[in-house]
């Protein structure tokens, strides 16, 4: 007999899953009503129309079931239904409203539904706007959505494979056999959920991964234009909402990467904004094709030449785009990532990669049909012509991203060479050097030509008329790569010359802007771009190069930060040790840890971290604020041990980036009470609270009131220096002696820092002692501080790279042209 | 006013096509907007092009073409095969080239000279040469079903 379950809310489930069965199913009907109108529009216009008409009836079912999913998942989080799976596993009591949203994109089931309703937004906005290409185009939206709705379906076709995973399933069809289930009460045991990652408990996380995701979705569009042309073998049409569509998706993506390096820089303690990380890279490498195709595009559309290259750009970026969510949804990527995503299962891996290959398969056999009629230009490659650079230039990005999407994939291809070669092949130790030696000469290709290729003609250029141009701006660009190079001290060659060919991009594309589009608003979409692609460059140069750790370690004792040794010794020298109450000099600074804050609903620790800057000469406090980095210890997910947010003040031209690397744990404090053994050669340190205590070696003059030596006492001194964070020093001299075959100790006592030293053996083998030390276990951080210069810089080209993909779009909408023509 | 069909050459067409570039020159000047040779950006481009397209293709287009294959303006082909085009009238020259129409260009006053490609009989490109524009006459050279049409005259 089923077991009759007490206090379940099954109705919102029931729902939810009808929404999901119905997206589906609109989403097929749609994209079979759309083929069928897109291949009768010539053959019968009144059939063509009716399945139309369907088509798009289809498609706002589908929306409307989208929405009904999203809304229905959304309740079921509000009102905390930990009977069901999701809502349980990531979600809580405690989880602040405003973060609700974020455990959407937590799961699998939630990221794909917040990509299916972006392409189901999307996809209404190209009904209305696509007018005699609609058809094709949304059979090819709607056949991804139906692709996408096999994700959320939840069919299960045996105990390891399914199609798809629902987000209404209930925790107990989830965790068949946990006892718990077998009680008909079982909601009465359940008071929480397993909550939130605690990373994704910020607000840049809130609206990064929708913004990512808006960007990942609109690459579907100029995919869809692509095949439809090819569909059709209609190369003019699409040209105009390809470019459209490619530069909003450019902005997008561009704009949610973007956060991701904000999120990063302000919720990770990497120190930085970006650290290639395989899902950072998954999201970079779409882009980066995406902005080639671009490119190849407005090569194509001003001469007629590209347009093979450019349609497999667009196919290649969605290709990578459904690509980056298999590496990152399915585990294949191992321990590589620090995200905390991991693998999903079998079933999803086979259900992508059969989802990719269909997509890859639909795209090469259309382009292998049309291949003989693809339009081709027997133009004559000008070497001075800017498609020819342009054309460079997006050959360049596309082996950037060729580059960065196999080293990310080696976990994938590894076993395959291994098999194939016996080598074992693993992901490079330091995969920021790895990256940065080949994208540094490859930023410096793209930074001089984004600027160049202005100062080009298409067809043709006066090469005279260039040179004169181009002269004029390289000596302003020398000048100012000397001011900022000397001022800066960079004097690495590559940086000197990643420098120089920044300061070119943004002095070149500041003068074409004025000097020849005379700042019209509206034509400075490329300009803006190239000039936001330079300062961030140079953004990334400044704030990397000069980066500076400030909070640097003098006191020589090596905290422990693990097992290995010199990273002990190498972070020991970049961490200070905060106790509560005693300022410290960090940099320019002086700090004082002023102690840590809780609330109610957040497990996070605040710490109170106060920073004085004071005049040299005066003394005076010329500045003073507060930081309040924050860590918590054993949160969810694989971070596991203590996890840590910055906190950072932030100046116009620099940042000063505050987190704690250790704190006390409450649970592992200390018996106050217990004396702690250290074995301690001449001249080695031992740490105690607020300072240090170096062991200078043995004497046996005994000087101490305490001590009223006899006759036959061997008495012997250990002399120990005490240095105290703040630059004190004062001598401990604790006494160890024997008397009448007995050991005795006299204690040496630091009192205002409630220390007891005692010197409890001699070793003389080992020309050691073994001190004994007892102190109250204060309240402190272990902090680090570090100082990047010029950040701002990065954000502001970013910004304005993102707005010039944003004017070139409205400047493209805004343009009452003709269909256009390529040749 | 009622549109009357009339006949028009493709030489009274590339003279239409000349003047109207000509007549801008003042506009062109009042606004900014660079139009010599290697001075002439995206603007001037835009717009040369736009009157191109729109005064000699469309008309050829809408008269003659089957599909709009012309050459496009100022662009340098190596090989003219299968692409309709502008030929210059004359005798070809001693390597039997011809000379197919490129763009305007500027030697003493305004559009004045002519840039060609001088094409070989199979249709490639040989080289690239500057010529007065006074008195040149023009054919437009288009490919039907493989096979060769010279075009003088077309009906507006």
């Amino acid at each position: 007999m089923d077991t009759q379950y007490i206090g379940e809310h099954l109705g919102p489930g029931q729902l939810g899953h009808f929404f999901v069965i119905l997206s589906f199913a609109g989403a097929l009907f749609s994209a079979f009503s759309y083929f069928r109108a897109a291949n009768t529009e010539t053959s019968d216009r009144q059939g063509s129309s009716a399945w139309l008409l369907m088509g798009r009836n289809g498609f706002v079912i589908h929306t409307a079931a989208v929405l009904g999913i999203f809304f229905t998942l959304y309740y079921i989080i509000a009102n905390h239904l930990f009977e069901y799976h999701y809502a349980w596993k990531h979600s809580d009591l405690s989880l602040s409203p405003k973060y609700l949203l974020s455990c959407f994109w937590e799961g699998q089931e939630g990221s794909f539904l917040l990509w299916s309703f972006w392409h189901s937004v999307l996809g209404l906005v190209v009904m209305f706007t696509a007018r005699n290409m609609e058809s094709r185009v949304m059979a090819i939206i709607a056949l991804v959505q139906v692709a996408l709705a096999t994700m959320l379906l939840g069919f299960y076709l045996g105990p390891d494979i399914n199609i798809g995973s629902s987000p209404f399933l209930l925790l107990r069809d989830k965790m068949v056999d946990a006892p718990i289930f077998s009680q008909p009460n079982y909601m009465e045991f359940i008071k929480d959920g397993n909550g939130l990652n605690i990373l994704l408990q910020n607000y840049w996380m809130v609206i990064h991964p929708p913004v990512l995701f808006l960007g990942f979705s609109a690459t579907l569009i100029p995919f869809a234009y692509a095949i439809a042309a090819l569909w059709k073998g209609d190369y003019k049409q699409w040209i105009r909402p390809t470019w459209i569509w490619s530069l909003f998706a450019g902005a997008a993506l561009g704009t949610g990467i973007m956060m991701g390096g904000a999120w990063a820089y302000e919720s990770l303690t990497f120190g930085g904004y970006w650290a290639w990380d395989p899902v950072e890279n998954a999201s970079l490498v779409p882009w980066l094709t995406l902005v080639a195709a671009l490119h190849t595009l407005i090569v194509f559309k001003v001469t007629g030449r590209a347009y093979i290259i450019t349609a497999i750009l667009f196919v290649l970026t969605y290709g990578l785009v459904w690509y980056s969510t298999f590496l990152t949804r399915t585990g294949v990527l191992g321990d590589t990532s620090v995200h905390a995503f991991t693998g999903e299962g079998a079933s999803l891996y086979w259900h992508l990669l059969i989802v990719i290959g269909v997509l890859m398969v639909i795209s090469i056999a259309l382009l292998a049909k049309r291949w003989k009629g693809l339009p081709r230009v027997k133009a004559e490659e000008q070497v001075s012509s800017r498609e020819f650079w342009m054309f460079i230039g997006s050959f360049v990005l596309f082996l950037s991203a060729v580059q960065i999407i196999i080293s990310t994939s080696i976990p994938v291809w590894a076993p395959l060479a291994k098999w194939i070669s016996g080598k074992e092949i693993a992901p490079p130790v330091d995969p920021v050097a790895h990256y940065n030696n080949i994208q540094v000469w490859v930023a410096i290709v793209l930074a001089l030509l984004s600027a160049a290729v202005l100062y080009l003609r298409f067809k043709t250029t006066d090469i005279k008329v260039f040179w004169r141009r181009i002269t004029i701006v390289t000596a302003i660009a020398i000048v100012v790569t000397l001011v900022i190079g000397f001022a800066q001290k960079i004097s690495t060659l590559q940086y000197v010359i990643l420098l120089f060919t920044s300061c070119f991009a943004i002095v070149a594309t500041i003068n074409y802007a004025v000097s020849i589009q005379k700042m019209k608003l509206m034509k400075l979409g490329a300009s803006l771009t190239h000039l936001g692609f330079g300062l961030s460059l140079l953004g990334i140069l400044l704030s990397s190069y000069n980066k500076e750790v400030i909070s640097y370690n003098t006191t020589g004792v090596i905290i422990p930060y693990g097992e290995d040794k010199m990273e002990n010794i190498r972070e020991s020298m970049q961490n200070v040790i905060l106790y509560k109450g005693i300022t410290v000099p960090i940099g320019e600074y002086d700090v004082t840890y002023l102690g840590d804050s809780i609330s109610a609903n957040d497990p996070r620790t605040f710490y109170k971290v106060y920073y004085q800057r004071r005049d040299s000469v005066t003394g005076q406090v010329k500045e003073a604020f507060t930081l309040y980095p924050d860590a918590f210890v054993n949160p969810k997910g694989q971070e596991g041990g203590m996890s840590a947010n910055p906190d950072s003040k932030h100046y116009l031209t620099k940042d000063v980036f505050t987190y704690v690397t250790s704190v006390i744990d409450p649970a592992k404090r200390e018996d106050t009470n217990a004396y702690k053994k250290h074995v301690v050669k001449i001249g080695d340190t031992v740490f105690v609270n607020r300072g240090y205590v170096v062991f200078r070696g043995f004497t046996t003059e005994v000087n101490n009131p305490n001590y009223a030596p006899e006759p036959g006492d061997i008495a012997v001194t250990a002399q120990l220096s005490l240095r105290s964070l703040g630059g004190d020093s004062m001598n401990v001299a604790p006494i160890y002696y024997i008397r009448k075959n007995f050991e005795h100790y006299i204690e040496d006592t630091i009192a205002d820092k409630r220390t007891y030293v005692r010197l409890s053996k001699i070793l003389p083998e080992q020309n050691a002692a073994e001190l004994m030390i007892r102190q109250p276990d204060e309240d402190y951080i272990v902090m680090k501080a570090i100082l990047f210069p010029y950040i701002n810089v990065l954000w502001l080209g970013i910004v304005v790279m993102v707005c010039g993909f944003f004017i070139s779009m409205v400047n493209r909408i805004t343009k009452k042209e003709k269909a256009a023509k390529p040749y | 006013m009622v549109d009357t069909p009339y006949d028009i050459t493709i030489t009274e067409l590339m003279n239409t096509f000349q003047g109207c570039l000509r007549s801008l020159v003042p506009w062109l000047e009042k606004m900014h907007i660079p139009w010599k040779d290697g001075l002439a950006y995206d603007d001037f481009e835009n717009i040369a092009e736009a009157l191109y397209n729109n005064i000699v293709c469309a008309t050829l287009e809408g008269e003659v073409a089957t599909d709009y294959n012309i050459a496009r303006y100022d662009l340098q082909y190596s090989d003219y095969t299968g692409i309709d085009h502008l030929r210059i009238i004359g005798e070809p020259d001693q390597h039997n080239c011809h000379s197919i129409f490129l763009g305007f260009t500027t030697d003493q006053l305004p559009f004045d000279t002519v840039k060609v490609a001088v094409a070989d009989n199979d249709g490639r490109t040989v080289s690239y040469q500057v010529i007065a524009a006074d008195d040149l006459e023009y054919e437009y050279v288009r490919s039907v079903n493989g096979s060769v049409e010279y075009v003088t005259m077309v009906r507006l």
